[in-house]
């Protein structure tokens, strides 16, 4: 559900960031190889990026980084890869997240879907291996699916290149949009009380970051380790700083 | 702070209203969500027939018939391996002394016309022949059979019939992750267990990896040299074995270090045609970087022999550890130098015996083929590599415990076996 709060988005000098981000053995890997033309190791055993690749990706004049990430399932920051991943992202910000989803099992991809777009950064997916899902006859409403998370939507096959064209140009444009409208999930009423709650406390506590204070509430109240050590630090630099004045 | 407390008070408050916890519930909602998108925009065919490569699919990871199929294809390969490893390895051989063995016999002696020139051109055209012959082609073949296993899908279901293997024998699930990804080097096996969030459970899976898991170059020892000079039967019997000493240690282990055992949660995928440019492409880089690192080594290794022997240290160094070599171990004497180098690079292991011997005729007389057996055995002890790597993951102090501990296992073990041949 769109809940109508709107960004700004940094204006950088600097190389803009691709993030590959996906569940495990969705094909990132084999994405970043056919943007980068960097090698990487593709294949068809989950896990086997245990390390975020640094790729550049040149596009006209301007040159562009590219990471792989580890598969993840969620960004709860539970396992190791999910820690990794959502640090990466909080710290680095990327001026765009590629979602790599494997269109032969959905389901396991769009819970995750439906938190990257707490994030507020420039999404889109890749609808990864679509030759199978033809394969395995599954009907895929591409366009219905884009307009409902608010993204566009590229069917891909990474390993053999189709779709590489359209996902470049689709990703510039995003990469180069002023302002996002990204779509939430509306919890119950109980719950989005209490998370209007501590996102009251985080604006008085002056906790300054990038992410929407509406997201880092919502994993506050999930218990995210991650975003709770990022909250402690920046309190403790606040304290540190008002000691020295 | 006020803000966790709050928190935590929100959490706790909304956990008595819903009755589960709140993560949970939130996490059931983005799920609900997710799957209410899914049936909107996404429909499946009712009953689809399965086709040939599900149907694969199914009987290779679970039923009666997988584990058959397992052993069936292990052994499969392992036989191809071997026959084409031998094939090639002969070709390479007649190669490398027609060719390369006389230009170096002739070219380092003119620029070096001491002794040690005489010296240094033998134990690198050695070095180089065996290089050539033992190393390269159980290379190459090693991560084609890897990446074939890899790429079809059928690494996944390995992963999953040995995991019930593995927790039945007491060692956490998630193990399996780094002894596969750890096939072909361990290093990237010690990076792979990352994976495993208990630091206990973390140490004892690799230190099982280290010391079991085959390695490229191990493999190479285990194909390349033990095939070579005791024949296809004990290298299978070394495979064996080393499996044997992972179910040994597991259990040992797990009882010493008791911990949580969670169970795997492996996404298995789907059975796939593996794309031959793919495999050429990770056989091409895997290769790449094997020779790139252990060419120069060689190199290196090659010409510390030479110097040493020139000198007279090897002699020495032989004779200080002659009493555990002959006498605890019952191997040649000279059988440390190369046992030194394999913990540069195991496979410098076998490519600096014939060198260490006089060539490889001599090895061929010099041991006998369960000597060939226990040296195979012998260099696998951490790697530099490998050690570098876990300092980096856990710190000096567990490295070293890893490392002398595993070295220690298989000079016991060995020891053993030996004193135990010997009374018969």
């Amino acid at each position: 559900m769109n809940l109508g709060q709107k960004l700004t988005l940094k204006k950088e000098e600097e190389n803009k960031v691709i993030y590959l981000v996906g569940s495990a053995n969705t094909g990132k890997s084999a994405m970043f190889h056919l943007l980068t033309g960097k090698s990487v190791v593709i294949s068809n055993f989950p896990g086997t990026t245990v390390k975020f690749q640094e790729g550049k990706m040149k596009l006209g004049k301007e040159e562009i980084k590219v990471y792989d990430t580890p598969g993840i399932y969620s960004l709860a920051g539970i396992s190791e890869e999910e820690k990794i991943t959502l640090r990466m992202i909080l710290e680095n910000r990327p001026d765009l997240i590629v979602h790599i989803m494997d269109a032969t099992r959905l389901e396991k991809c769009l819970s995750l879907q439906l938190q990257i777009a707490d994030f507020g950064i420039p999404t889109m997916v890749a609808l990864n291996m679509i030759d199978e899902a033809e394969r395995l006859k599954l009907r895929i409403d591409v366009e219905g699916l884009s307009k409902k998370l608010g993204v566009p939507i590229i069917p891909t096959v990474a390993v053999t290149g189709v779709g590489k064209k359209e996902l470049i140009k689709t990703a510039l444009e995003e990469m180069n949009k002023k302002e996002i409208t990204p779509n939430h999930v509306y919890y119950d009423e109980r719950t989005e009380l209490e998370v209007e709650k501590i996102i009251h406390l985080l604006r008085r506590s002056e906790v300054k970051t990038w992410v929407p204070l509406r997201t880092m509430a919502l994993w506050l109240l999930m218990g995210n380790e991650v975003i709770e050590e990022t909250v402690m630090r920046m309190v403790e630099k606040e304290a540190s700083n008002l000691e020295v004045v | 702070m006020k803000l966790f407390k709050e928190v935590q008070n929100a959490r706790e408050e909304l956990s008595r209203m819903f009755n589960e916890s709140t993560d949970l519930h939130m996490e059931k909602i983005l799920i609900q969500e997710s799957e209410k998108i899914l049936s909107e925009f996404v429909s499946r065919p009712k009953e689809r027939k399965k086709d040939f490569l599900s149907k694969v699919s199914d009987i290779t990871a679970h039923g009666r018939f997988s584990i058959p199929i397992f052993i069936v294809t292990m052994l499969a390969f392992t036989l191809f391996f071997i026959q084409t490893g031998a094939f090639l390895e002969e070709k390479m051989f007649s190669l490398g002394t027609t060719y390369i063995s006389p230009v170096i016999t002739f070219i380092i002696p003119a620029l070096i016309p001491i002794e040690l020139g005489e010296t240094l051109a033998f134990a690198l055209s050695h070095a180089l022949v065996a290089f050539l012959a033992i190393v390269i082609p159980y290379v190459l073949l090693f991560y084609i059979l890897l990446a074939i296993l890899e790429d079809t899908g059928y690494l996944a279901r390995i992963a999953v019939l040995l995991d019930g293997l593995l927790s039945k024998i007491g060692l956490y699930g998630k193990s399996i992750v780094p002894f596969i990804v750890g096939c072909g080097c361990n290093v990237t096996g010690v990076l792979g267990s990352r994976i495993i969030e208990a630091k206990r459970e973390r140490v004892l899976t690799v230190a099982i990896l280290c010391m079991a898991i085959p390695c490229c170059g191990r493999i190479v020892v285990i194909s390349g040299f033990v095939n070579r000079f005791a024949g296809p039967l004990w290298v299978i019997g070394t495979f064996v074995f080393s499996a044997v000493m992972v179910l040994v240690s597991a259990i040992i282990g797990s009882r010493l270090l008791p911990g949580e055992r969670t169970g795997l949660v492996i996404e298995v995928p789907p059975f796939r045609l593996p794309r031959i440019r793919n495999i050429l492409l990770k056989v091409y880089m895997n290769v790449k970087e094997f020779a790139t690192i252990a060419f120069p080594v060689l190199l290196i290794a090659a010409t510390t022999i030479a110097i040493l022997r020139s000198y007279g240290v090897l002699n020495v160094l032989v004779d200080v550890f002659s009493p555990l070599m002959v006498g605890w171990l019952g191997l040649p004497a000279i059988t440390v130098i190369p046992l030194l180098y394999a913990i540069f690079r195991r496979e410098e292991g076998a490519a600096m015996f014939p060198v260490a011997a006089g060539g490889i005729a001599a090895v061929e007389s010099l041991l006998k083929p369960y000597q060939v057996f226990f040296f195979a055995l012998l260099t696998a002890v951490p790697c530099t590599a490998t050690v570098v790597a876990l300092k980096r993951e856990f710190g000096l102090k567990t490295c070293a415990k890893i490392f002398f501990l595993t070295l220690l296992i298989w000079y016991f073990t060995v020891g053993v076996i030996n004193q135990i041949i010997r009374l018969i």
